[in-house]
């Protein structure tokens, strides 16, 4: 518990890798962000869509790390693309409230893939996470139909798009991959 | 055996097909061409404006890419009279060539993310995949 007390105060902070992984609910403590593989493919629409509320929070999350390691335009589309994943978290709460599944809880921290120190590892994680969220939404396509799977295809395109603006940020080419959200 | 009688006009693809009709054109024959024509068009705009040759030609290799998988998915070749490179022969001045492409690259999302919209299941993620995909070349040509 006193961990969250020390995640409270240390948002604007430098993150250090120990500081940020509090979870509570299990003992093991760091709660790593969602990978790329954990929808089950058997699984329903309901999961698939937590599997994607539980990308969204990280992604909110992760963009606190990132933002303040950037700088005027970066910045501001840091800010942006925050505002958009909770809009994403919000309607997700939503529909998934109105069902009769587990609606997963939003983690107090979560483990960096690797530190983020400065500008450079700020946009890396920026891509990786946009990339990571993508493939959640990939993912939910098959368990959707009609005006779920075009919610679902919107947030994988959005997504899509800000790791491509954000590899144009970061200089790195090409600025598209083939398949975006797709398994590596 | 006589090759078309009068009263069964020979086609394409039947003159061993024992069984029935040959199957109706898969639903998403007309997304594989489109992935095909959008190559040729990206190949020729880097040929015809080498300068945008780095940023085109990756996004030609995606088209490819999702030919191939889309070619997977059918599972079957590629109908006779697949249309070929729909590149124009003269050499535009590149902001002409990126704004062509832009149109295309847009009404191939469109119809990508259409295609997503009604495809089953087990093909729906693909079809995500190219839509996106589609958006961010939209992206890469601003």
């Amino acid at each position: 518990m006193s961990e969250r007390t020390e995640r409270s105060e240390g948002r604007e902070a430098m993150p250090d890798r120990h500081g940020m992984s509090e979870r509570t609910e299990r003992s093991e403590g760091r709660e790593a962000m969602p990978g790329r593989h954990s929808v089950n493919p058997t699984s329903g629409p309901a999961n698939a869509l937590a599997d994607a509320l539980a990308a969204e929070y990280a992604a909110i999350w992760a963009y606190g790390v990132i933002g303040v390691h950037l700088t005027e335009a970066a910045r501001t589309a840091a800010r942006a693309a925050e505002a958009a994943h909770r809009s994403r978290r919000d309607a997700l709460l939503l529909q998934l409230a109105e069902g009769s599944g587990q609606v997963p809880a939003d983690r107090a921290g979560y483990a960096l893939p690797y530190p983020v120190t400065d500008r450079a590892s700020a946009l890396r994680l920026a891509v990786e996470i946009e990339e990571r969220t993508a493939g959640h939404w990939r993912a939910a396509l098959p368990h959707t139909t009609g005006a779920d799977r075009n919610t679902a295809l919107a947030a994988l395109t959005d997504c899509a798009l800000r790791a491509t603006r954000w590899r144009r940020t970061a200089g790195v080419t090409p600025v598209t991959v083939p398949f975006p959200g797709r398994p590596a | 055996m006589a090759l078309g009688g009068a009263a069964a006009p020979l086609t394409g693809c039947d003159l061993f097909d024992r069984d029935k009709e040959p199957p109706a054109p898969d639903a998403l024959e007309p997304l594989a061409a489109e992935a095909l024509a959008l190559e040729a068009r990206y190949r020729a705009a880097a040929t015809a404006a080498p300068a945008l040759a780095e940023r085109l030609t990756p996004i030609a290799d995606a088209h490819r890419a999702h030919a191939e998988e889309l070619r997977r998915v059918i599972g079957r070749p590629a109908p006779s009279g697949t249309p070929a490179a729909a590149g124009s022969a003269s050499a535009p001045a590149p902001d002409a060539v990126l704004t062509e492409l832009r149109r295309a690259e847009q009404e191939g999302r469109t119809n990508a993310a259409k295609a997503c919209a009604e495809a089953p299941a087990e093909r729906a993620a693909l079809l995500g995949s190219i839509a996106a995909a589609r958006a961010t070349h939209v992206e890469a040509l601003k």
